[in-house]
């Protein structure tokens, strides 16, 4: 039997037969074979002696188990690392920040609590997924959509704790800044609910989100200071039309304004969608195109027009832009996209063309015009994502494509977060390029496009491969690291990381010799003395395990 | 409730599609276990395998390497009932999600590179132990 690092193997037997009692032997799992299922598919350091690994998961299927398991674990010293349902891949997966740990599944907590049509609201379980909220909904026929992310195989509450993103409206597909509420087991096993969910028998806990006094509901996103078993979230109403549109611009330069002119337009809600930047003459698809390129492969360019891509300097020569100019394609292309009556969308676009028409050269397109609701299998000829619709599509590139000659073995996500302007998409391109060259690390070797998941910043979402090869993932892992440093050097941080790459990225937000960092642990010490829960996680980790730095 | 435990089958399907096909029939003729054929229809080597587990009474399931309808009618239910077994012949991308979706229910995975391309041969198992 594995054990956690520290503990005897006669404590950790006690303690694993004190959890057999609470779930029961057939959800608590310590064969090879098991926990298996709990390394990181896409881990760079598999079979190498710094993989992360579980000693043992747990499966309960109820808060009151999780608090009795997290009682136990306290009196043991046994670190426990919840999941939702461990679907993140490209940030570390099942696999725990410490190895050793004790996997805490939550897939078996997976009940719809309640979803609120007229308020349009959800309260769910940690083993709910994208998939079982959608079924859910469309099975009793109610007019709420979800956002939800690309593959949608994961968790509903496990992506919002992990700041992830989707791509509908700006005020949904932020998912954690769509949350209202939470239920969280302490590591002491005391049950918390925050916001309106602190009032005894609460009737506004999934409509308004900050309640009374401090407003704790981040501590518990990308952290260790307890286990949300429960979590509110708004959905968006179902839209009674759909509108898609592009914007293509014909100048180098054009980026600053049109990037400036969609923030107006985003910001003042007249451009309610995901919004979505090409650079067509680049050959750089907007991201609602990727799965068509992985898919057929990208267009094909005219030779003269290869020829010039490859002599362009961050992304530029004044030959690409007057060929770009003479054959009609465009530098820039901007796809924008309206959910609402037609009759307001109509008027929606008619105001971003007049704004866009400022821009000389400005050229305007209508791509799809759709009446809502539409079948789940009419929303795959567009976009799925973009209509609510969770998909596993993101799994059908073939063996090769074109655009993806070299198949991976996996990903690590690259995700730095940049100013929402034209100078910043050219200044990291430049940045990053610089160093990805040195480091001989296959990012940023052409220009770059970022997405607009949030609407005040800007992400790149680059990703490194995984190879079989130990060697070769060993030069990606400390160019990675390098990388993170020279975003750092420049103001810029990730948004969410694997374990592996965590106190590189931690160690960037360092303003005032770490004093962020340095209340994570005050909070650590204080809320997990024992510090049973995620230790590591997000490099928060509890003071024995600390060694003194900082 | 029924004790899950999960059985191991190692099965190699490089070579000789035809016999590890029969291999997989035999198995599936052992009750309560039914073979299931997952088969990716961009790929003449799925489609061979499909066509010989057909020829010996394998379920069929075709997919043109789009997952999501087949999870969502199909192997959703059939993996929450905690019993079966499944194999096919697919991409590494396309297996990663297999994998990874059964794995959510404990089923057990195996997979080999297939000789002649890049595809992956693989089967996944799960049993019920009263």
């Amino acid at each position: 039997m594995k054990t956690p690092p520290g503990i005897r193997e006669a404590d950790f037997r006690r303690a694993m037969s004190e959890f057999e009692r609470v779930i029961g032997a057939e959800w608590t799992f310590s064969s090879d074979a098991d926990l298996d299922l709990y390394r990181d598919a896409y881990s760079p350091l598999k079979g190498q002696p710094g993989e992360l690994l579980a000693a043992a998961a747990l499966a309960p299927d109820s808060t009151e188990k999780v608090q009795q398991i997290v009682r136990i674990a306290n009196r043991y010293g046994i670190p426990l690392y919840p999941i939702s349902t461990g679907r993140n891949l490209g940030y570390g997966g099942a696999a725990p920040a410490y190895s050793g740990s004790v996997v805490l599944d939550l897939k078996r907590m997976n009940r719809i609590l309640e979803v609120n049509e007229r308020n349009a609201y959800a309260l769910v379980e940690p083993g709910v997924s994208y998939f079982d909220l959608y079924n859910h909904i469309r099975e009793r026929g109610l007019k709420l959509w979800i956002d939800c992310p690309d593959p949608g195989w994961g968790s509903v509450l496990g992506n919002a704790i992990d700041r992830g993103g989707g791509y509908t409206m700006a005020q949904y597909r932020n998912h954690f800044d769509a949350h209202c509420g939470m239920e969280v087991v302490l590591p002491d096993g005391e049950l918390l609910r925050t916001g309106m969910g602190a009032i005894p028998n609460a009737t506004t806990w999934q409509q308004y989100k900050s309640g009374c006094g401090p407003l704790l509901d981040g501590i518990f996103s990308q952290s260790n200071f307890g286990i949300v078993t429960k979590m509110g979230f708004w959905l968006m109403p179902e839209p009674e039309a759909y509108l898609r549109c592009t914007i293509s611009v014909p100048r180098y330069q054009d980026l600053t304004p049109l990037v400036d002119t969609l923030n107006y337009l985003e910001n003042a809600r007249i451009v309610t969608g995901f919004p979505d930047i090409a650079t067509p003459l680049l050959a750089y698809p907007p991201v609602g195109q990727v799965q068509l390129w992985n898919e057929t492969g990208p267009p094909s360019l005219a030779p003269e027009h290869q020829a010039l891509l490859r002599e362009a300097k961050l992304g530029y020569s004044s030959q690409l832009e007057a060929y770009g100019m003479r054959t009609g394609i465009p530098y820039w292309q901007l796809w924008v996209s309206y959910y609402g009556p037609m009759e307001v969308i109509e008027a929606q676009w008619q105001a971003t063309q007049r704004h866009f028409r400022r821009i000389e050269g400005a050229s305007f397109r209508e791509v799809d015009r759709l009446q809502l609701p539409i079948e789940t299998d009419q929303a795959f000829a567009h976009h799925e994502p973009e209509f609510g619709v969770p998909s596993l599509r993101a799994f059908s590139i073939g063996a090769r494509s074109p655009w993806n000659p070299t198949p991976s073995h996996g990903h690590m996500w690259f995700s730095p977060i940049i100013p929402r302007t034209g100078e910043a998409i050219i200044e990291a391109n430049r940045v990053f390029g610089e160093a990805a060259r040195e480091l001989d690390m296959p990012l940023f070797q052409s220009f770059t496009m970022p997405a607009c998941f949030w609407e005040r910043a800007f992400i790149f979402i680059l990703a490194t491969p995984v190879t079989e090869d130990a060697a070769t993932n060993k030069h990606y892992l400390d160019g990675f690291r390098k990388l993170i440093e020279v975003g750092g050097s420049h103001g810029w941080g990730e948004y969410r990381t694997a374990p592996v790459f965590q106190k590189a990225v931690m160690d960037v937000y360092s303003f005032n010799n770490h004093a962020l960092m340095r209340l994570h642990e005050t909070l650590k010490d204080a809320i997990d003395p024992k510090g049973i829960l995620s230790p590591g996680r997000y490099d928060i980790w509890p003071k024995h395990l600390r060694g003194g730095r900082r | 409730m029924l004790r899950r435990d999960f059985m191991l089958k190692s099965l190699s399907l490089a070579s000789a599609l035809p016999a590890a096909a029969q291999a997989l029939i035999r198995m599936g003729t052992e009750p309560p276990l039914v073979l299931h054929v997952l088969v990716d229809t961009r790929f003449a080597a799925s489609q061979h395998f499909g066509d010989a587990a057909s020829a010996r009474g394998a379920r069929i399931s075709c997919y043109d390497g789009d997952l999501t309808q087949l999870w969502q009618r199909t192997l959703q239910q059939q993996w929450r009932s905690g019993r079966g077994q499944m194999a096919g012949i697919t991409t590494a991308r396309g297996w990663l999600c297999l994998s990874q979706l059964a794995g959510g229910y404990h089923w057990i995975a195996r997979a080999r590179h297939t000789e002649a391309s890049e595809l992956i041969a693989w089967s996944l198992t799960a049993e019920l132990r009263a």
